[in-house]
């Protein structure tokens, strides 16, 4: 009894400290810091928690870019990349303020948006980068009919982009969600026949399973990852804002002068063949300077996600004013001025 | 003799008096009303919670309620419904369980009859006990194929607490048991068949109860192995990215009903041919 | 003829704290025919030890065990065994129990259960063949229990304290039950108690056992016929008898 007494004195209370703090742990997540990232002429850096998708290029080519060579340093930021599985849980993170920035695909941004997240789609991360991909025997889209096709996920804006190739093709196809990782295994063991994912995932499958590139992207120019920031930060911190975008056509235009360079150091992080990567980018062109918004596109895939019910809570009629609620260009062309 | 008699009758009476019916209607109506009322209360809870909280993300009941009936009826985004996805999950556990039984039984009957089967194979089977289920994911894409990576997944989760229940199960056999079928004559094999996997029985019925929920607590981690269609698992996984949490919610709540349902049937099955048994099952 | 034959028995194990036990010393002991036969004795004097060797449960360190002059190595289901807790298995019918042993010996179903009904009719039981143990009382457990051991028809019947665990009433009960049983189908029966009340109502012969080491102290004969009168002089002062010889251990030691 005497030890009972003993555990309750001690251990409950303990437990209660430590569950308060955990609690209060996952509160508070980063919330950026002041807006004194003038353009890099104050010592102290701004810092920003930025939010990608892993396996994609966003860190491999785009933010270790931006930090090797010290450009986000330059624009008075220190950038602190944060990886997720797929965009829909950089969109949940943006969405709960636990994100400054995040790289997302349009579809899973307009998902959050459209459940009431406080968030602004405000330019391109990159483009294209929606590759079709399929075994050697299947030489046409058309071809596709009823055949598996794997998506890295139901909120990708691949996923997206293959119901929309469907709907042009008239064609109908069984899809198949699994990480991205595995979608190369589940077509060499040719339990799919083909896939949509985001580079390099494209050209490793050629490489690795002998599959041939249908499409180099689905529709050429249209918005595959975005720049989505908190409407916290847009509105408090604009200049924040402006300094990364800055900062991220800076990045955008070195990778262009660069390439070769920055292939080999993005093969020596992800352990890929450099001639991979570097069929990717080609593929996909991903980096287009100047920085712009295809809004057209991603109207587009706003509007399939509707017809398909992946986008709850938006009208067809509604949606001009839904989009133009949350994306949002000005900051853009602050930062190209 | 006539004592004997006279102790039988006693005993004839307090026989049929075990089936004695419950007090009537009204105990059957007032244990509804406080069902429901305990039903209304969490409901109400939740509501508050809601209110409280305010995260865009976190559903009310009436949406989850609305969701659910939206899934049932209309079905997913790849069109499929709730029960359909209900079904799929439930077969796939179905499969990785009577697959964890086959296993489990002689592996624990084995280690309980040899301790040193048991010890010589320690090093092995331990480890990877300890190891959850959702670590076998890469390698389960890589080594198997189709639906086999389900099974597998939900069969590593359930087989060893069968192992281990039917291993105790055998291992506590009572030596007094054991003793009499020496007196009477049993062989080795008469032992084993006779006496120890019968009176290991009911632990083997726990341990299999508590391997279907543990399995079915796994259909998530096994349908995130992606590559196949349908599934309550698939439905979370989906829905979460689309970031609809009412779905989630709503699938949520639909695997817990059905695991309570499952775990249920085997309590009563258990009461019922185990009737000798009192010990408390979860 | 089913005869219990014991030379210079004994049995030493290993106690806990490493020293040797003498649990028996010396045991020479000679159990007739159809003889029913009481070892009465202290908890702790050994008697169930010799009780486990005789059935062959445990071995002897010393000396042997003869029945029907063949020696006792193992268990024989000839030599039947009611323990002190009625050992029944919880999952077969009180048939099923009786039927055990015959099942075990792979004894045709027919006659399997004739001999079953047979038995339970005996013990009183026929009511109750198809209920599960624990739907009995303490005294029908038991009765199932002796049941199971008459169906293998065994040569001798060794009991070890059968009714020690049922009350007073009960116990008297069945003490008069086994009595007429055995009346009828004379077997040998070696009976281990600690009560003297229970010995004198029953036994042929009364081995009086004490510790430090187990030995048979004494010997009482009684002719007197059953039923017996539970206050009769003749059996009170046996009793007394008896009772005096338990004590004599204390100051023995």
């Amino acid at each position: 009894m005497i030890k009972m007494k003993h555990i309750f004195k001690v251990v409950v209370p303990a437990l209660l400290t430590l569950t308060l703090f955990g609690l209060t742990g996952c509160g508070s997540g980063p919330t950026p810091s002041g807006s004194n990232g003038g353009a890099g002429n104050k010592p102290t850096l701004t810092k920003l928690t930025v939010g990608y998708p892993s396996g994609t290029m966003s860190k491999s080519l785009f933010l270790q870019t931006g930090i090797d060579t010290g450009i986000f340093t330059k624009y008075g930021l220190e950038v602190q990349p944060k990886a997720y599985t797929v965009g829909g849980q950089v969109v949940e993170d943006l969405a709960g303020n636990n994100l400054d920035f995040g790289m997302a695909g349009p579809s899973a941004s307009l998902d959050g948006a459209a459940k009431g997240a406080d968030l602004k789609i405000i330019a391109s991360a990159m483009q294209n980068d929606c590759p079709l991909v399929a075994r050697q025997e299947i030489t046409s889209v058309k071809e596709l009919n009823g055949k598996k096709v794997g998506t890295p996920g139901v909120s990708s804006i691949q996923e997206t982009m293959l119901d929309y190739l469907e709907s042009q093709q008239g064609i109908k196809t069984i899809h198949v969600y699994a990480n991205a990782a595995n979608l190369v295994q589940l077509l060499q063991k040719g339990e799919i026949d083909a896939i949509v994912a985001w580079e390099p995932l494209g050209a490793q499958a050629v490489a690795k399973v002998g599959a041939h590139y249908l499409l180099n992207t689905i529709i050429p120019g249209a918005e595959a990852e975005d720049f989505t920031v908190t409407g916290k930060l847009f509105r408090e911190n604009p200049n924040t804002v402006v300094q990364f975008l800055k900062a991220a056509e800076a990045i955008k235009q070195y990778l262009n002068t660069h390439l070769t360079e920055r292939e080999q150091v993005a093969a020596g992080s992800t352990g890929l063949p450099e001639s991979v990567i570097a069929q990717a980018v080609q593929s996909s062109h991903n980096f287009i300077t100047p920085m712009q918004l295809n809004v057209n596109s991603i109207k587009l895939s706003a509007m399939q996600d509707i017809a398909s019910g992946k986008l709850t809570g938006v009208k067809q009629s509604g949606l001009d004013a839904f989009l133009a609620k949350n994306i949002d260009t000005t900051l853009l062309q602050k930062a190209l001025q | 003799m006539a004592r004997v008699a006279q102790l039988q009758g006693r005993q004839e009476r307090n026989f049929t008096g075990l089936n004695t019916k419950p007090k009537g209607i009204l105990t059957f109506v007032s244990a509804v009303i406080v069902f429901l009322a305990k039903i209304l209360g969490v409901i109400l809870l939740w509501q508050g919670f809601t209110l409280i909280v305010h995260s865009i993300f976190i559903p009310t009941p009436i949406q989850v309620w609305t969701t659910f009936w939206r899934l049932t009826l209309k079905g997913d985004v790849q069109g499929y419904t709730l029960p359909f996805e209900a079904w799929t999950s439930l077969m796939r556990v179905l499969r990785g369980f009577a697959l964890a039984i086959i296993v489990g039984i002689p592996v624990g009957i084995l280690f309980g009859l040899s301790n040193r089967t048991y010890q010589w194979t320690k090093f092995l089977v331990e480890p990877i006990r300890f190891i959850p289920p959702l670590a076998w994911v890469p390698l389960v894409i890589i080594f198997l194929h189709g639906e086999s990576r389900y099974t597998f997944i939900i069969w590593i989760g359930a087989v060893f607490p069968i192992i281990y229940t039917t291993m105790s199960g055998v291992k506590v056999l009572d030596n007094n048991l054991w003793e009499v079928g020496r007196v009477l004559g049993a062989s080795k094999w008469q032992l084993v068949t006779k006496i120890a996997i019968p009176a290991a029985l009911p632990h083997m019925f726990s341990g299999a109860r508590l391997g279907l929920g543990i399995g079915w607590a796994c259909i998530v981690a096994a349908e995130m192995v992606g590559g196949g269609n349908g599934g309550l698992g698939s439905l979370i996984l989906n829905y979460g990215q689309l970031l609809q949490i009412d779905a989630v919610v709503a699938s949520m709540i639909v695997i817990g009903m059905l695991g309570y349902a499952l775990n249920e049937i085997f309590v009563i099955a258990e009461k019922k041919l185990f009737p000798w048994q009192k010990d408390v099952k979860f | 003829m089913a005869e219990i034959l014991i030379h210079n028995l004994s049995k030493t194990y290993r106690a806990s704290n490493g020293g040797l036990v003498n649990a028996l010393e010396g045991i020479d002991l000679e159990v007739k025919d159809g003889e029913f036969v009481c070892l009465v004795g202290k908890s702790g004097c050994g008697k169930t030890t010799l009780l486990r060797i005789i059935a062959g449960l445990e071995q002897p360190s010393a000396g042997e065990v003869l029945i029907d002059k063949k020696l006792v190595g193992s268990p024989d289901p000839l030599v039947g065994v009611v323990f002190q807790e009625d050992r029944l298995f919880p999952w077969r019918t009180v048939r099923r129990n009786v039927e055990l042993g015959l099942e075990l010996r792979k004894i045709a179903r027919n006659s399997r259960k004739k001999a079953t009904e047979t038995y339970l009719r005996l013990v009183g039981l026929e009511g109750f063949a198809d209920a599960l143990p624990h739907e009995l009382s303490g005294g029908m457990k038991q009765r199932a229990a002796i049941a199971r051991v008459l169906a293998n028809e065994p040569g001798v019947i060794l009991m070890d304290e059968p009714f020690g665990a049922l009350d007073a009433q009960t116990r008297n009960q069945m003490q008069e039950e086994l009595l007429e049983i055995w009346s009828k189908h004379f077997r040998t029966v070696l009976f281990v108690t600690h009560s003297v009340d229970e010995a004198v109502m029953l036994a042929d012969r009364i081995l009086v056992i004490t510790p430090h080491p187990g030995h048979i102290q004494c010997e009482y004969r009684l002719t007197m016929p059953r039923p017996r009168e539970r206050l009769s002089p003749e059996l009170i002062e046996f009793r007394q008898n008896i009772l005096a010889d338990l004590n004599t251990d204390v100051h023995s030691t």
